[in-house]
């Protein structure tokens, strides 16, 4: 065997090895050594506290110079050694590989991947690590209280048990009888292991719901599906048994070398679960008296340690201890049994906790989704991924084919036709499989009655937000009508603009004003003063365009990929969550993002809009002007500086149908010759024409001139000189349009041409 | 995180930091000379290294918890005003990054008024006021002080001078449990000096400033036990204290002078164990018994630090090769050793040498120091020639 040819490779390792200061020697055991693996043993000096240098080892039984196994693949430059202490060394400490006891000693040095470590730092950090495991274990700091309690390793699980953490720590804090809580199990059987030929069944076990006994005997099946196969079975959780009336404590770190329900029951003694695993297996077992037909089945099995202080990564102090055995009508015999690592069911806290959005208040905020299309469901999916999904869902339409390239949702394989349903139905589904609920609404928003029923369980009261991504100026035009009083919670909205080069997200100010569509049309000013957002945003008008989906089927929807949209989704959901878990902003507020040249960088900007005055019409009932922030400094400034004579111009915005209002988004100067005096203001026509034509283009249409404005020296609202020139208007244009008037402490208006 | 203490490598004089295992920390002493803090002198960056291990209040200033000047000498005192804020707590100035002591703890020298016994520098007199302030407040209120104005006072001063501060003198022999007013569950510190001036001083009523150093024996605890660790420390009392300090405890209270770790007095200097001077005498200089039998009370593997320049087998003295040859003996025996921090790792590149509590005594702190494939080995560390090999005067 000495013959064996070690690879270089190997052996230039070894070499540096022994250059690492913390190493005396290091040797290629070759002996040991076969084609495929080389052994190497490695001297290790360990850093010892002062009172065990007499001794040469430590109360841990850690001796001054620890010789460790390197198990490297001759055949691969990627993997890392596999590392072993002597099979003397102490197994009751912990950071060690649960394994068989008469096995090599496995320490687990490395939080992670250790081919990554070898990778990214060479084969001193796995030297560093070991040194460093090496003097913890030393000094019994392998278990640093501060940190918490190690829990016991079950990275090489193959099964896995799925539960809220949360939910069974909590029954395990309560120690006592009944010492035992039954679990229906949701299991997927399937085969694993390196070797096919060697392979047995693992289990994925989901604990549901508490059950009793014979509800959870009942309820038990399993069905094959080719290599699969997947059932319901029953689960236990054990906890602590009681001593002097307190839970006992497991405060002994012991290696976990469980193979079968003998051995699990003097691990549950270890583990202050005696009694409660007795019970447990006495429960089983006299149900199953002369029954063999659940033989085939997974008993779970949950033990609730309780450590002296919380375990790593909990505030709780109770370890989740799980294994897999079978059902059977007796444990007293060797029944197999295996350790199974425990993971999270998926639910806020967990969903909350990787996405590092956790938040002081456990709820989820209600929050209602309007529009479940590409842009909503995708919102709608972060949200619920950082554990904050909307409350309810909201969209009329269905999912069709053409849906598929760019929606949240994908139709899965062998289930196409299920596609097809309600788009709101199947966001709930997939957010509830997320560990939410969210209530689909499958009706047209813009019918429900303020007060109704339907209304009030589409807009719950006491929301902290409505986001509205349909798209529909029909949808934002009725949130904006609606009142204070009939709609108190503030509404977002999202949309994506021409071609997916714009993203616009706005938020209402306080008590909703500025509403949603004056931010759209303040948006849209700021669009309109910019060549490059103006172009991709407002004129290109076929950005929308009704595209041909099927024979004789056609939607109006905008040519964008998943990509593109996904890019504003993620940017939005992020800010929407922002905005859930700090203050919302003094004002209104908007954010513009913009696709830079290369198609690849993206760029936000936010801008804040203060309150919009909402002026009634002295001569139309109904009506008002809403004097945006925006055009409201300019009519200011204008009357400061024309502050002995009359002033005026004229007013851009649009008309609302919906909200009977006429939206004053800008002013437009008057013309150099109009003429200013202490009785009158007089609007001229130089240029005038030109410049709305150009108002009218730049905007796409989405602004116009909507009236006039002029100031009044006295606090005299519209003269008679005004209604005859408001006449005149009204005769020449048949458009709704506003004369407004500034008086020295506010406003009064005028709206013609909209008798109803 | 374990107990650790640290040394900073300052020459000839003390710096080291006490982090406990609840974050909480002691400096005792500082010495963070000009050329420290200039990037340009090799003098290794203490005032960096110690902001490194210090944590930050709520108000974004580093902070300790407490700071224990032994005695006010230059070499245990220098760069307190650049780097330590002294005054009111409150006017503590918006972005400067002055360290905060929550607590003092003071000898009662500052009571003491200057002499030509008693010349202090500008770091003293700086403490001196800052130390005199704290006791005027809690004078002035005597109700609860707060961090940044509490102070102890370490030994009563002669004349009853303190008799009025009962609450913030900690006597000889009392044991300190408590920093800034609250329990402490890590530590507790014995106090072992300043001793009170002997009767054959009395006429003079005064110490010399070295021989009035405050002497700590801490315990600190670890896994699980209450003294896992002893520390001794004693500033640069010198021989006559020792001496006293022997005969006083050795019938009933040997055990207060045991430590797994201690630091030299004095930078090592051989006045801490004999009255002979070592460049006069050299070998034929006398050993006090007494005072080495108080500095001998070495726990297994016990530790013993010289706070100096590297020891250089000369007749310079502090350091003092021969000092540091009984200490050397002295920790031989239990399989101890004696660590000069001038020399750790090298000479010619001190660094901050680490002291771990473990529940079997000491250690040295080992962080993953080796650069492995991210350092540049000898590139960077030497000059390296490179070229074709021919002479440049050809």
């Amino acid at each position: 065997m000495s013959e064996l040819r070690i690879p270089r490779r190997i052996r230039r390792t070894v070499e540096l090895i022994k250059k690492h200061p913390r190493i005396r020697d290091a040797r290629v055991l070759g002996e040991e050594c076969s084609a495929d693996f080389s052994l190497v043993a490695v001297d290790v000096q360990v850093e010892m506290p002062s009172r065990a240098i007499a001794r040469g080892t430590t109360e841990t039984g850690v001796r001054s110079l620890e010789t460790v196994c390197f198990g490297f693949r001759n055949g691969s430059r990627v993997k890392a050694p596999a590392i072993a202490l002597r099979s003397d060394f102490n197994r009751c400490l912990p950071h060690i590989m649960p394994g068989d006891p008469q096995g090599p000693v496995v320490p687990c040095v490395y939080d992670g991947d250790m081919n990554e470590l070898v990778q990214r730092g060479g084969m001193w950090a796995v030297i560093d690590r070991l040194s460093a495991w090496l003097d913890k274990a030393a000094a019994n700091e392998l278990i640093d209280p501060e940190q918490g309690w190690e829990p016991i390793r079950r990275d090489t699980a193959s099964d896995t048990v799925v539960a809220s953490g949360a939910v069974l720590r909590g029954y395990g804090e309560q120690a006592g009888p009944p010492f035992r809580q039954l679990y229906g199990v949701k299991f997927l059987a399937y085969p694993t292991g390196d070797n096919p030929e060697q392979s047995r069944t693992a289990y994925y076990a989901t604990l549901t719901g508490p059950r009793k006994i014979s509800e959870g005997l009942s309820e038990c099946f399993v069905r094959r599906e080719g290599l699969l196969s997947f059932g319901r079975s029953i689960g236990i959780v054990v906890r602590p048994d009681l001593l002097d009336g307190a839970a006992r404590l497991a405060n002994q770190y012991v290696p976990d070398t469980v193979t079968n329900s003998a051995e699990l029951q003097i691990a549950a003694k270890q583990y202050g679960c005696e009694q409660g695993l007795e019970n447990a297996f006495g429960l089983v077992a006299a149900w199953l008296v002369g029954s063999t037909e659940y033989y085939e089945l997974p008993l779970v099995m949950v033990l609730c340690a309780n450590r002296p202080f919380p375990v790593i990564g909990s505030s709780s102090r109770i370890e989740l201890i799980p294994y897999v055995t079978s059902m059977r009508a007796s444990f007293d015999k060797s029944v197999p049994v295996r350790p199974a690592a425990h993971r999270d069911a998926i639910d806020v806290r967990l969903l909350r906790r990787l996405s590092g959005t956790e938040r002081t208040i456990q709820e989820r905020p209600e929050l209602t989704q309007i529009g479940c299309g590409s842009l909503g469901s995708k919102i709608a999916i972060h949200l619920a991924r950082a554990g904050y999904a909307p409350t309810r869902v909201i969209d009329r339409s269905h999912l069709t084919p053409h849906h598929v390239a760019r929606h949240a949702l994908a139709p899965e394989d062998g289930a196409e036709w299920k596609w097809g349903g309600a788009k709101a139905d199947a966001l709930s589904r997939v957010i509830s499989a997320l560990g939410q609920k969210s209530v689909p609404i499958t009706q047209d928003v813009t019918l429900l009655v303020p007060g109704s029923e339907g209304f009030s369980n589409a807009f719950a009261k006491g929301s902290l937000l409505i986001v509205n991504s349909t798209a529909s100026l029909s949808v934002r035009e009725w949130l904006s009508s609606l009142s204070h009083q009939e709609l108190s919670t503030r509404v977002v909205e999202t949309s994506i603009y021409g071609d997916g080069q714009v993203g616009l997200m706005t938020i209402e100010g306080p008590a909703r004003n500025p509403n949603s569509a004056d931010l759209a049309a303040y948006a849209h000013l700021i669009f309109s003063q910019d060549e490059s957002l103006r172009n991709r945003t407002l004129v290109e008008v076929d950005g929308i365009a009704r595209r041909l989906v099927g024979q004789g089927c056609g939607s109006p929807t905008m040519i964008v990929s998943d990509m593109r949209i996904s890019g504003f989704a993620a940017a939005m959901a992020q800010n929407i969550n922002l905005l859930e878990r700090n203050r919302f902003p003094d004002g209104g507020r908007l954010w513009i993002g913009k696709v830079e040249e290369d198609q690849v960088s993206m760029k936000w900007e936010s801008r804040a809009l203060g309150r919009s005055l909402v002026i009634a019409a002295d001569n139309a009932k109904g009506w008002t002007v809403r004097l945006l922030e925006s055009a409201r400094v300019k009519i200011e400034m204008n009357c400061a500086q024309f502050s002995d004579v009359e002033t005026g111009g004229v007013l851009a915005g649009y008309t609302s149908e919906a909200q009977r209002a006429l939206i004053v988004v800008d002013i437009i100067p008057a013309p150099e010759d109009s003429g200013r005096s202490k009785a009158k203001f007089e609007l001229g026509t130089k240029g005038l024409e030109g410049t709305l034509e150009e108002y009218f283009t730049h905007s796409g249409g989405s602004l116009y001139c909507i009236g006039t404005w002029h100031s009044h020296l006295a606090e005299q609202g519209p003269s008679e000189t005004d209604y005859k020139t408001a006449e005149i208007i009204s005769r020449m244009r048949p458009f709704p349009a506003a004369m407004l008037v500034k008086t020295p402490s506010g406003y009064r208006a005028l709206v013609l041409n909209v008798s109803e | 995180m374990a107990t650790i203490i640290s040394f900073f490598p300052v020459d000839n004089g003390d710096m080291n930091l006490i982090q406990l295992q609840d974050g909480r920390t002691i400096l005792i002493d500082v010495r963070i000379r000009a050329a420290a803090d200039d990037p340009e002198e090799e003098a290794p960056d203490v005032g960096k290294e110690l902001r490194k291990r210090l944590k930050k209040d709520g108000n974004g200033r580093h902070y300790v918890d407490a700071f224990c000047l032994s005695h006010p000498d230059e070499d245990h005192c220098a760069g307190l005003e650049t780097h330590f804020y002294l005054g009111e707590p409150d006017e503590y100035p918006q972005g400067s990054d002055k360290i905060f002591i929550r607590e003092i703890w003071s000898s009662p020298l500052i009571f003491r008024r200057a002499s030509v016994n008693h010349t202090l520098c500008a770091d003293a007199k700086a403490f001196n006021a800052e130390a005199r302030r704290r006791v005027k407040k809690f004078r002035d209120s005597r109700s609860k002080t707060v961090d940044g104005d509490r102070i102890l006072i370490l030994g009563e001063d002669i004349e009853g001078k303190t008799d009025d501060l009962s609450e913030i003198v900690i006597k000889l022999d009392q044991v300190i449990k408590m920093i800034g007013g609250r329990a402490e569950e890590w530590m507790e510190a014995r106090l072992l000096g300043p001793l009170p001036p002997a009767n054959d001083e009395a006429e003079e009523n005064e110490l010399t400033k070295n021989d009035s150093s405050v002497a700590l024996r801490f315990l600190f605890a670890a896994g699980g036990k209450p003294d896992a660790v002893s520390f001794l420390t004693g500033g640069d009392a010198e021989v006559g204290i020792w001496e006293r300090q022997w005969r006083r405890l050795k019938e009933a209270h040997k055990d207060w002078l045991e430590y797994d770790l201690l630091l030299s007095p004095h930078h090592c200097s051989w006045h801490t164990l004999s009255y002979d001077s070592w460049s006069e005498k050299g070998e034929k200089a006398e050993i006090s018994k007494d005072a080495r039998a108080a500095l001998s009370q070495v726990r297994s593997g016990a530790m013993i630090i010289a706070s100096s320049k590297e020891i250089r087998d000369d007749d310079s003295d502090p350091p003092c090769a021969r000092a540091r040859r009984e200490y050397v003996a002295i920790v031989k025996d239990v399989e101890g050793r004696f660590i000069c921090i001038g020399e750790e790792p090298s000479a010619k590149k001190p660094g901050v040498l680490e002291i771990e509590v473990t529940s079997e005594g000491v250690r040295i702190k080992r962080g993953v120091s080796t650069p492995g494939v991210g350092g540049g080995g000898a590139i960077g560390g030497q000059p390296l020639t490179h070229g074709s090999g021919s002479r440049e005067d050809e």
